[in-house]
């Protein structure tokens, strides 16, 4: 059985137009899922409809074979961890307060932390290598390091699967690399991991499984080497690009330029 | 769920701690030191001291009376005097603080009354108009009161805002102040009064009444409409009183325009703010106005209260004659204010007043010297 | 970050934990000792001596004391100063919720239209019945009715629920506000009107001990309830999709937290009338001591809002002869201090 299973995901905001229709997508254990696709084709809004963050108008998604519009939040929070795009802080919470948030799906409605999850939350730390920073204001921290904060966050968690939206964007060139390198070996550990991404490179780099996202559907599932080519590029971004084989087992993907008549 | 757990029986001890606290710091009746039984205009059977030598009120309205018939023994005002309003106050009652009180604002502090010894307080309760006993709120607050003055025995006084009421209250606080005297003499004063107005105004038909408009405020375009126990006066001496606006539920200083103003068109003006009277004059809006043209507006005296309002209570007894002249001039001539005045302020104001005085003090009122008699 | 808060925070990075303790241990022992020191100042003269007797008495019944003590002492005093406490505690404790709730620390506990439902509910009473019991109660349930119309209305409109609730709280605190105005024009000018005011001004010279103890109940269940849940108020504060994200049901949450505070905050109005800033300002002075995190901040707040306000309490009917409303002293002192706090950088906490 699938840790994640998707059957004819469709959304749409005013029940006109869809954002996308007849999704089909299956996550087993240990896979790393790039969904790639230009801005607005509804990348971010269909993986917060698999925690359930956002309703699908139809379909269906099924975590370990259970449809999630039949069990809890706090379920579907044990299984699904989620890193947003984009955080607005309000409060200076202490790096290890915000990691010890992700405790909250082992609690019940009026339980609270206990010491327990104060060693969880430390550990997650200290396997993220950020454990001296635990008494500081995240809000004080770099953009890296607060990625970081995050990932703690997620695995504190302990969920079977990651959600991640762009987890690199925010980043600067070496600590994308550094990231994706996080991720892969969270999949070695047991994971599964679904991401969004501009970035095919990224693609190349740690997933096994690569979808693109445009025209409301996925115009191709696969291995990223059959997934990433030439031609669906073109069809995704608009743009010409030349697949390379640069040895050590990477491939590149390289943009040259835009479409004749653009 | 430890911590959790811990919380909730906290909450719990404090919820049973709360009751039990309640149950035990309720003191009761406490039985003063008094040696006198009385009964109260509430119904209330209390101990007071006996005699009482100090005295306060919660309101502005028992106050002025126990100003009038035992000065000595009144502790303090609720409000600050004026130096205008200390004009003809002996030297003595100058000085009398204000300690506030509860009557519209509850300014009042319990403590501060307490550590003044008063040997009673008196507090206002009002009639309910249906059943001519004490409205319930009243006696829910006068006894909310008791609870707070302990030993200090509240004395509920009935309502005396109205002229035509207040002489059982007058005779039941100068019964229990022993100033019985005093307060038959003033019962006798307004009874007085008041028997020589309406004798002569009941006789007037309906549409030979003087039409008269109660300025008050600054600009004087807010005013009492007929049947307010504000403006009783003009309603006791028969003056056609213009404003007949909708009084909503016993509401007061309804806002006019001077549009209604000038159709209403009063023949005489009375007033209470005298910065209104300083303007009219001057005022070219109000110079259309009958009453402005031929110069019958008129301004309350101040001191040491008003004659026409404000407080609303025994100091209006006064306002009486000064009323009755200013709307029928010709049918109260025999009617000597002077002298009324003269006696009133004597006996029940303790200032003995020279001729000079009384002539400034209606002069001061806008009335003409063929008024003052 | 400005360099306030970093020198702040230096500060106690360096001395670590003997800075925490010392902190917490005043703010544990200031409301206990301001609690008893309250009820040897007053305008009545009474000295510490008769006033630990008259305690005493009640205890040791053969101990004599004047009956005018215990009525200083049992009547005057106590209500007034358990009534402080609890009023301060239940404001500030609503205030950090409602801000943590609504992920803004510039919110009070009147933002959903409490104050102006209760505001209210007192002046339809005062005009019509005059019977304090009648206000207190009219107060409660009006506050009560108020964000509750408030709730429906964000139940109706299907967007953010946050923003429609904030949105909705104003729309009915007008009108609410507007009525009350209504009920100010038609009073009589000379004594309900003044009495209507007075009320919305703020309040505790008129507290007896049956009305405290009526209100203690509604505030002590509130506040419980919202210390068990004040961890969960943490992961509320990052975000709804966050929130979500890690298993909280929002609505749920944020509709019980809404239970509780208006309680709480109808409770605490309805004996003391509408004392403003409290519920914003205490909240701010408790992160600056102990953070943001809610697990320690609830109950600094609960320490905090009942020692600031048995303090202004304890000065006003000390210090003046006639009773000053709360209201103006509490806005007198925590506009000033509020600005105080945004000049210095406390007020940016992003």
């Amino acid at each position: 059985m699938s840790v994640l299973e998707i059957k004819n995901a469709t959304f749409s905001y005013d029940g006109k137009d869809n954002i996308f229709e007849d999704i089909n997508l299956n996550v087993e254990k240990g896979d790393v899922v790039c969904i790639l696709g230009p801005n607005g084709s509804g990348k971010t809004t269909l993986i917060k409809c698999l925690n359930k963050i956002t309703e699908l108008s139809e379909g269906t998604v099924c975590i370990n074979g259970k449809d999630i519009k039949d069990i809890s939040r706090r379920e579907i929070a044990l299984n699904i961890g989620y890193v947003p795009q984009n955080h607005v802080s309000t409060f200076a919470f202490t790096v290890l307060d915000v990691v010890l948030m992700g405790r909250a799906p082992h609690l019940d409605f009026f339980e609270t932390v206990e010491e327990t999850d104060y060693k969880i939350a430390e550990n997650a730390l200290r396997k993220f290598g950020i454990y001296e920073l635990k008494d500081k204001p995240y809000i004080a921290l770099s953009g890296g390091e607060q990625q970081l904060v995050f990932f703690a966050r997620v695995i504190a968690q302990e969920p079977k699967m990651l959600i991640l939206d762009e987890p690199t964007s925010h980043l600067d060139f070496g600590n994308q690399l550094k990231t994706l390198n996080v991720i892969s070996k969270l999949a070695e550990e047991g994971l599964s991991v679904i991401m969004t991404s501009h970035f095919p490179d990224h693609a190349f780099i740690s997933s096994n499984k690569v979808a693109i996202m445009n025209d409301q559907n996925f115009i191709d599932v696969g291995p990223p080497d059959d997934v990433i080519t030439e031609e669906n590029m073109e069809k995704a971004y608009g743009i010409h690009v030349e697949i390379v084989d640069i040895g050590r087992n990477r491939k590149i993907c390289v943009p040259l330029e835009t479409m004749e008549g653009d | 769920m430890n911590k959790n757990f811990l919380i909730l029986i906290a909450a719990l001890g404090l919820i049973v701690a709360s009751s039990v606290g309640y149950y035990l710091t309720d003191v009761g009746y406490l039985a003063g030191g008094g040696n006198t039984t009385i009964v109260d205009m509430a119904g209330r059977n209390i101990t007071v001291p006996s005699p009482i030598t100090k005295v306060l009120s919660t309101s502005p309205t028992e106050t002025v009376i126990v100003y009038m018939l035992a000065p000595d023994k009144l502790l303090a005002f609720n409000y600050q005097t004026t130096s205008e309003e200390q004009k003809y106050m002996p030297d003595k009652y100058k000085s009398l603080t204000s300690v506030g009180g509860w009557y519209g604002s509850q300014s009042g502090s319990y403590e501060q009354f307490i550590s003044m010894d008063p040997d009673v307080v008196f507090d206002s309760i009002s009639v309910s108009s249906s059943s001519n006993t004490s409205d319930s709120s009243s006696l829910a607050v006068l006894q909310s009161m008791q609870q707070k003055f302990g030993t200090i025995p509240v004395v509920g006084v009935n309502d005396t805002s109205n002229v035509t009421t207040l002489d059982p209250s007058i005779k039941f606080i100068g019964n229990l102040l022993g100033d019985g005297d005093k307060a038959q003499k003033l019962v006798d004063f307004n009874d007085k009064v008041q028997k020589q107005v309406t004798d002569v105004v009941s006789t007037i038909p309906e549409d030979e009444r003087t039409t008269v408009y109660y300025a008050e405020g600054s600009a004087g375009l807010q005013t009492e409409p007929s049947g307010s126990v504000h403006g009783q006066l003009l309603d006791l001496c028969g003056g056609n009183n213009v404003a007949n606006v909708q009084m909503q539920g016993g509401a007061g200083k309804t806002e006019v325009s001077m549009e209604q103003v000038l159709n209403w068109n009063p023949e005489v003006i009375i007033a209470t703010d005298p910065t209104f009277y300083a303007n009219v004059y001057s005022n070219s809006s109000w110079s259309g106005v009958t009453a402005v043209k031929n110069k019958r507006v008129y301004l309350s005296p101040q001191s040491p209260f008003k004659w026409f309002d404000k407080p609303t209570g025994a100091n209006m007894i006064i306002g009486i004659p000064w009323v009755a002249k200013i709307l029928y001039p010709d049918k109260f001539q025999d009617l000597n204010l002077t002298a009324d005045v003269k006696e009133f302020y004597s006996e029940f104001y303790h200032y003995d007043l020279t001729d000079d005085d009384v002539k400034n003090i209606l002069k001061g009122s806008g009335m003409n010297a063929s008024m003052i008699s | 970050m400005s360099s306030g808060i970093n020198s702040i925070k230096e500060r106690l990075f360096i001395n670590g934990n003997l800075r925490k303790w010392s902190v917490n241990l005043i703010l544990v022992l200031l409301p206990i000792i301001l609690f008893f020191l309250s009820f040897m100042v007053g305008r009545y003269p009474l000295n510490p001596v008769e006033v630990i007797m008259t305690i005493a008495a009640k205890i040791f019944p053969f101990i004599q004391v004047s009956p005018t003590a215990t009525t200083i002492v049992w009547e005057i005093r106590l209500p007034r100063i358990l009534a402080a406490i609890l009023v301060g505690a239940a404001l500030s404790v609503a205030g950090a919720s409602f801000q943590g709730t609504f992920k803004n620390p510039l919110v009070s506990p009147d933002i959903l239209g409490v104050s102006a439902g209760a505001g209210f509910g007192a002046a339809i009473a005062i005009l019509t019945v005059g019977n304090p019991l009648v206000t207190q109660v009219s107060a409660f349930v009006w506050g009560l009715i108020a964000v509750s119309l408030t709730y429906l209305v964000s139940r109706a409109i299907k967007t953010s629920e946050v923003l429609v609730l904030v949105l909705g709280g104003m729309a009915i605190g007008a009108l609410f506000n507007a009525l009350i105005s209504l009920c100010k024009y038609m009073a009589d000018p000379f004594e309900k009107l003044p009495e209507i005011v007075y009320w919305l001004m703020g309040s505790l010279s008129t507290v007896d001990n049956m009305s405290v103890f009526i209100a203690s109940i509604p505030i002590i269940i509130g506040i419980s309830l919202l210390l068990i849940l004040r961890w969960k108020l943490n992961i509320l504060a990052m975000g709804d999709e966050e929130a979500k994200s890690l298993g909280i049901e929002t609505g749920k949450l944020r509709f019980l937290i809404i239970c509780c505070c208006t309680m709480i905050t109808a409770a605490a109005v309805s004996i003391s009338g509408i004392i403003g800033w409290v519920g914003l300002v205490i909240p701010h002075i408790g992160r600056i001591l102990v953070g943001p995190d809610h697990k320690k901040l609830l109950p600094a707040t609960i320490c905090l809002g009942a020692s600031f306000l048995l303090l202004v309490d304890n000065i006003s009917r000390t210090v003046l002869i006639t009773e000053v409303p709360i209201g103006i002293l509490t806005a007198l002192v925590g506009a000033p201090f509020f600005l105080y706090l945004l000049r210095k950088g406390y007020g940016g906490w992003t």
